[in-house]
């Protein structure tokens, strides 16, 4: 009797394993991967239709298409995309874009997993660095050159500079489109600067002593909480700060082609103890006050804790103007300090690049799509402050009339990306540990970096 | 079925009856009737349990012997991901720092509930104000109560400012672990507070008036009588804390992603960052299987270690 009733009682487990597991895919692989969801923007759906983009390959004229179209937070880019997205679909009326904009820092992730889930979108605009790991899983489709309006490689090359193009392109071939391009500008805020009785423009600092110097002053005489605000916990920023702060040094933090790590390098270590003795010897950043894992530096210089920041683009200027009228006011923006001596390097550029999915369904429409953001580079520029990357933009009327673009077109010059690294999220996570190590924990930099090169070397080999 | 005819044109009934075996089917006894009432009864909570939790599971099972980085079909390796795992440094020291923080949530949790219980339980004053008060941090969604002490915690915060103190609360790996303890013992007091309450409550009130006849203290009535009644609540407390810091997700990843270094890497973040920043499925399952594995073990010593004496 007792056998019957622990039958009985084991029945409905049974019935539903069996059950889920006819449901169930007949591969392994789960249907959908999804990761936790943490600070993803609201998905807005400009138009009548939310679902996603499915049907054939080949759109029938007037069939009705929905694209996914994915980007990062960025609030001024978002409201301009969205009055693109009306005109858009007042063109193509047979078109409805489905937009969804995510932190910038889990873009990548929720990609991949959306991406291997089946769910992806059709159209993404996704940070340069993760552009290897994409094409190297052939999730991305080259670029479609005639869809674009060019008719071959060298007209796309004739678009854009050279520096960028080499960015965006593997074997010769391009893979994305150049959407943003920037590199990080250092901003000092001059009602701070004057409080202090500094003079932000013949105070500006030019090098690590300068940055020092002022630093203290603004902190001993109490007009700021600190005197510069770094990146700490985005990896993405940390690399690219140490990154070039590697190559004012003489190097940098991987070989050109991306394959080779050099993170125990001379001139890796001695950017990394710049940064270190900027925290815990100059003391002039103070990293209890922030950023957290949930918040970016130049928030800290918006809201006047940091007199200087040195993690802002040309696109920081709309976002003070929105969030931080006060610091809008009062800030002046110039090149990056560099080493006593060393060469004039600065910020790292960085770049997103449009890409259309290989698994999009409607990847001419994307192509269309993508060709019609891009036009907009003119207005991209005027409402977002954001430059897409083109060389018409650059040397139009638009950028002339921006104010300090010559500072912008300078940092351009003087910068580089950061190579192609295909294991770009693991290499990412793996330096800023290092610097964590380092700048909070106390760590030799010598010693953490030796550890992150072996770390690196395991993972890209 | 088997049937059987007869075909004589006899008028005789039984040999014109046509004799049919039905086929089995169990009697539906009231016994068995009330067993198939149970069982739909509980279906619509077995159900979901089998989709969320013991197919994944399972599933993760597979997964963890395999490698997979979702590009291309899984490969069968066998246990080399354990293996991996065992050499693995940062696994590691992950496990260490989980194993940490889930002692230094779930004991002060029991100490702390128990002692607010015999508080409230004692009949102080206003205990209708404290409950709610002490409840409201668990009814707060996690991100809301993460974003709120990540503010508290910075070096110009409020914490700091009571306290008189400069300390980096979230960027001084010294003080991020215990931070993250501080966040979650607060989320999870008045929660385990009510359910100790309600074990404090269940003692017969006999037990202390006959105790005090005794002559025995405050100290001894609590020792000796409240302590082991309260048992059941108490294991209750120290499984469901340690079970909710083991898997604890939201506060780390908001707060620290990790950090400083590796300061609060708990393995549900490692894990995590695994399997969707790096794409390796099969390490990260093996890790999720570890952690199952750990989980259900510390649960199984805790009932051991804390059974009640009438069992």
């Amino acid at each position: 009797m007792s056998t019957r009733k622990s039958a009985w009682g084991v029945l409905p487990l049974v019935l539903s394993l069996l059950t889920f597991q006819a449901c169930s895919p007949a591969a392994v692989s789960p249907s959908t991967a999804v990761g936790p969801s943490t600070a993803v923007g609201p998905s807005t759906a400009v138009g009548s239709s939310t679902a996603p983009s499915s049907g054939p390959a080949a759109s029938a004229a007037g069939e009705k298409i929905t694209l996914n179209y994915w980007n990062h937070i960025n609030s001024p880019t978002n409201t301009y995309e969205k009055k693109l997205f009306e005109e858009y679909q007042s063109q193509n009326p047979n078109v409805t874009i489905n937009y969804l904009t995510i932190n910038d820092a889990d873009l990548q992730t929720k990609l991949t997993t959306a991406l291997a889930g089946g769910t992806g979108p059709d159209i993404v605009n996704n940070s340069l660095e993760f552009l290897p790991a994409l094409v190297a899983a052939g999730s991305v489709a080259p670029v479609d050159l005639a869809a674009l309006g060019l008719d071959g490689q060298a007209a796309f090359e004739a678009k854009y500079l050279p520096a960028i193009v080499k960015g965006y392109s593997f074997a010769g071939v391009a893979y994305g489109i150049p959407f943003e391009v920037s590199s990080y500008a250092f901003w000092v805020n001059g009602a701070i600067f004057k409080k202090a009785g500094l003079d932000p423009n013949t105070d500006f600092p030019k090098t690590y002593t300068d940055l020092v110097r002022v630093g203290k002053k603004i902190q001993d005489t109490g007009a700021a909480k600190e005197g510069i605000s770094l990146t700490m916990y985005a990896a993405g920023r940390d690399v690219l700060q140490l990154d070039a702060m590697a190559r004012q040094a003489g190097g940098g933090l991987f070989s050109e082609d991306g394959k080779t790590p050099q993170l125990d390098s001379p001139a890796a270590i001695k950017a990394l103890q710049m940064w270190s003795d900027l925290v815990r010897v100059a003391k002039i950043n103070d990293p209890s006050l922030g950023p957290t894992a949930s918040t970016n530096a130049e928030d800290l210089f918006g809201n006047g804790n940091a007199a200087m920041v040195n993690t802002g683009g040309s696109w920081l200027i709309s976002v003070l103007k929105a969030q931080y009228p006060d610091v809008y006011a009062n800030y002046v923006v110039g090149q990056w300090p560099i080493f006593e001596g060393g060469p004039t390097v600065g910020g790292d550029l960085y770049g997103y690049s449009l890409l259309v999915t290989k698994a999009s369904q409607h990847q001419a429409e994307a192509w269309k799509f993508a060709k019609f953001l891009t036009d907009h580079s003119a207005g991209y520029f005027q409402n977002t402050s954001i430059w897409l990357g083109d060389s018409a933009t650059l040397n139009s009327d638009a950028t002339k009339s921006f104010p300090h673009w010559d500072v912008f077109s300078q940092s351009y010059a003087r910068s580089f990306f950061f190579p192609p690294v295909v294991k770009y999220n693991e290499v990412s996570q793996i330096i800023s540990r290092a610097i964590q190590r380092v700048v909070l924990a106390g760590d030799t930099p010598a010693v953490a970096l030796g550890q992150a090169q072996q770390e690196a070397l395991s993972v890209v080999k | 079925m088997t049937v059987a005819f007869s075909n004589t044109r006899a008028s005789d009934a039984a040999a014109d009856t046509v004799v049919r075996r039905r086929p089995w089917i169990p009697r539906l006894t009231p016994a068995r009737r009330r067993s198939l009432v149970g069982l739909m009864f509980v279906l619509p909570g077995v159900a979901p349990l089998c989709l969320f939790v013991i197919y994944p599971a399972f599933n993760s099972l597979w997964l963890s012997l395999t490698d997979w980085d979702l590009s291309a079909p899984p490969q069968f390796q066998g246990i080399q991901n354990y293996l991996d795992l065992a050499a693995n440094q940062q696994f590691l020291h992950s496990v260490l720092t989980t194993a940490e923080f889930a002692v230094g949530v779930a004991i002060p949790s029991a100490v702390l509930a128990f002692v607010v219980a015999v508080l409230l339980d004692a009949g102080v004053r206003f205990t209708a104000w404290y409950l709610p008060l002490l409840f409201f941090p668990a009814v707060l969604p996690s991100v809301v109560s993460a974003i709120l002490w990540g503010i508290m915690y910075q070096g110009n915060g409020v914490v700091n400012n009571a306290l008189g103190t400069r300390i980096g609360w979230l960027t001084d790996p010294t003080w991020a672990l215990p931070s993250l303890i501080i966040l979650l013992v607060w989320t999870n007091l008045g929660y385990y507070s009510v359910i100790m309450l309600a074990g404090v409550r269940g003692v017969p009130r006999e037990y202390y008036e006959a105790a005090r006849t005794d002559g025995a203290g405050w100290f001894q009535l609590i020792r000796h009588i409240t302590l082991p009644l309260v048992r059941p609540a108490l294991l209750f407390i120290l499984v469901i804390a340690t079970a909710d810091s083991l898997t604890m997700f939201v506060y780390p990843y908001l707060l620290t992603r990790g950090g400083p270094g590796d300061a609060t890497r708990m393995l549900s973040e490692l894990i995590y960052e695994t399997a969707f920043s790096f794409t390796n499925i099969g390490k990260a399952a093996a890790m999720a299987i570890v952690l199952l594995v750990a989980a259900l073990s510390i649960a199984a010593v805790q009932f051991r270690l804390l059974r009640s004496s009438h069992e």
